[in-house]
């Protein structure tokens, strides 16, 4: 790994410590079995509050089997927050700065999934370290968009092994509201290596009316392309008919207005710079929500993962390149 | 809480199970043994429980599929639903109840979980009429015209 990269607490008076957000996620696209999933552990809301919370979600969906795996929630001091890693009773994420490695587990036999990855770099980091405008707060990252994995999942009782697997990681920081105006859409889409890693980001308001101009990366080895402002065009249209898991339970009781919630049926993306240009399409086919509720005062947002398959095709200096892969779309409000 | 269900009482029913609630005018929680008419209640199980909170049904499937049934006349169900609205908005809030919600789950008296038991709705996941599971509730309840 090429820089060491840490959770990011608030310091001692910080008058916004309530709004504490940091975030480990990671990526799971199995080629082999389509298999799509996600793994990340979170803290929301200041660490010296004990109504604070740390949250860990495994989520694979397996064609045939549906959602498995689940999401658990701790009380922060409940929860073992470290330097660079958040780990729940059956859920946890680490970095391993001293060994460039991602580390990840879930442990969720009642909900038909265990799995255990190793992580290492496949491509150059991507750091967005400034503070972005996100609601009334802020939010910055860092990402590899693609990680070489290696371990397994145990998913309805089938052995998946990830060594031929996608994998993408960030780290996701700052201070902001669930409740606020505020949204994105975000989405990793994996081509089987050594073909390219595409991310794709924007921030929105929480209507996804007005948004800032995304931001586009597509990563083919050791080399890197991005395409920002005026020469990218996100498109989102239709509506998915698939019925989301929505979770946790609870919050999903209390939100039965965000029982059916309005998400595209496709995704398209678009760029052309006059030197390189890339085309790609996404089609999810089924949906978690997950319910993100702020510790302190009354606000609640809602994080929709997408999972499904894509084609591209581009020309990256001069080399065209074409082909399908898994995806992930976030698309939060 | 108190002011939307005021003096009434209500039972609630979870598996073979029974109390009464409700509150005192001093304000505080008085839980009692089943006894005589109550104003609400509420009933379900435990696989629903776990099964609610784990997402894998919504509470409009555990209704149309009897896990989960709340009677009275309309006034009661009312203020029973806003009660519970209540009290999930608050669990996000205050860890003793997300304590609480772990303690059932984990509860070493109690059977272990069973395999999830998943909707059985007929209808489409985006109603535009009546759906036939809604007509059979209605039929089972003898709510139809």
């Amino acid at each position: 790994m090429s820089s060491i990269d840490l959770l990011r607490p608030p310091p001692p008076y910080d008058p916004r410590a309530a709004e504490y957000k940091d975030w480990l996620h990671l990526n799971v696209l199995d080629h082999g079995s389509g298999a799509v999933g996600l793994v990340n552990a979170s803290v929301h809301g200041d660490p010296r509050d004990e109504r604070s919370r740390a949250v860990g979600a495994a989520l694979l969906h397996v064609p045939g089997e549906g959602w498995l795996g689940n999401l658990e929630v701790l009380g922060v001091d409940e929860a073992a927050v470290g330097g660079a890693s958040v780990a729940l009773e059956h859920v946890a994420v680490a970095r391993d700065n001293e060994r460039g490695r991602i580390l990840a587990s879930a442990d969720l036999p009642d909900d038909e999934l265990r799995l255990e990855v190793t992580a290492t770099p496949a491509s150059r980091p991507l750091p967005v370290e400034l503070p972005l405008p996100l609601g009334s707060g802020w939010i910055s990252w860092y990402a590899l968009p693609r990680i070489e994995l290696s371990g397994t999942a145990i998913a309805a009782g089938r052995r998946l092994d990830l060594a031929g697997a996608s994998g993408y990681h960030d780290h996701n920081w700052g201070r902001w509201r669930w409740g606020d105006d505020l949204g994105w859409e975000w989405g990793c889409f994996l081509a089987p290596a050594p073909g390219p890693a595409f991310v794709v980001a924007r921030t929105t308001d929480r209507e996804h009316e007005r948004g800032s101009p995304p931001l586009l990366t597509v990563d083919v080895g050791p080399a890197r392309r991005s395409f920002a402002g005026a020469a990218v065009e996100l498109a989102l249209d239709g509506m998915l008919e698939a019925e989301p898991r929505r979770l946790p339970g609870a919050m999903a009781a209390l939100h039965q207005d965000r029982a059916l919630p309005r998400l595209p049926a496709r995704a398209r993306v678009r760029a052309d710079d006059g030197r390189d240009l890339v085309e790609l399409e996404f089609h999810p086919r089924a949906c978690v929500q997950i319910v993100a509720a702020e510790p302190a005062s009354r606000g609640y947002g809602f994080l929709h993962e997408l999972a499904g398959d894509f084609a591209y095709a581009c020309r990256l200096g001069g080399s065209l390149l074409h082909g399908r892969g898994l995806a992930v779309f976030e698309y939060v409000c | 809480m108190r002011e939307v269900v005021g003096a009434r009482r209500a039972r609630i029913r979870l598996d073979d199970e029974a109390v009464d609630v409700r509150f005192t005018a001093g304000g505080s929680l008085r839980v009692l043994r089943p006894r005589g008419r109550v104003d609400g209640e509420g009933a379900t199980d435990r696989a629903t429980v776990l099964d609610l909170l784990d997402g894998h049904v919504e509470v409009v499937d555990a209704i149309l599929d009897a896990r989960l049934e709340v009677r009275g006349d309309a006034d009661a169900v009312a203020r029973i639903f806003v009660a519970i609205e209540i009290l999930l908005d608050s669990t996000a809030r205050i860890p003793a109840l997300q304590r609480l919600a772990r303690d059932f789950r984990l509860d070493p008296c109690r059977a272990l979980r069973e395999r999830p038991v998943r909707r059985s709705r007929r209808g489409s996941f985006r109603p535009t009429g009546e759906e036939p599971d809604e007509a059979a509730l209605l039929e089972r309840l003898g709510l139809r015209p």
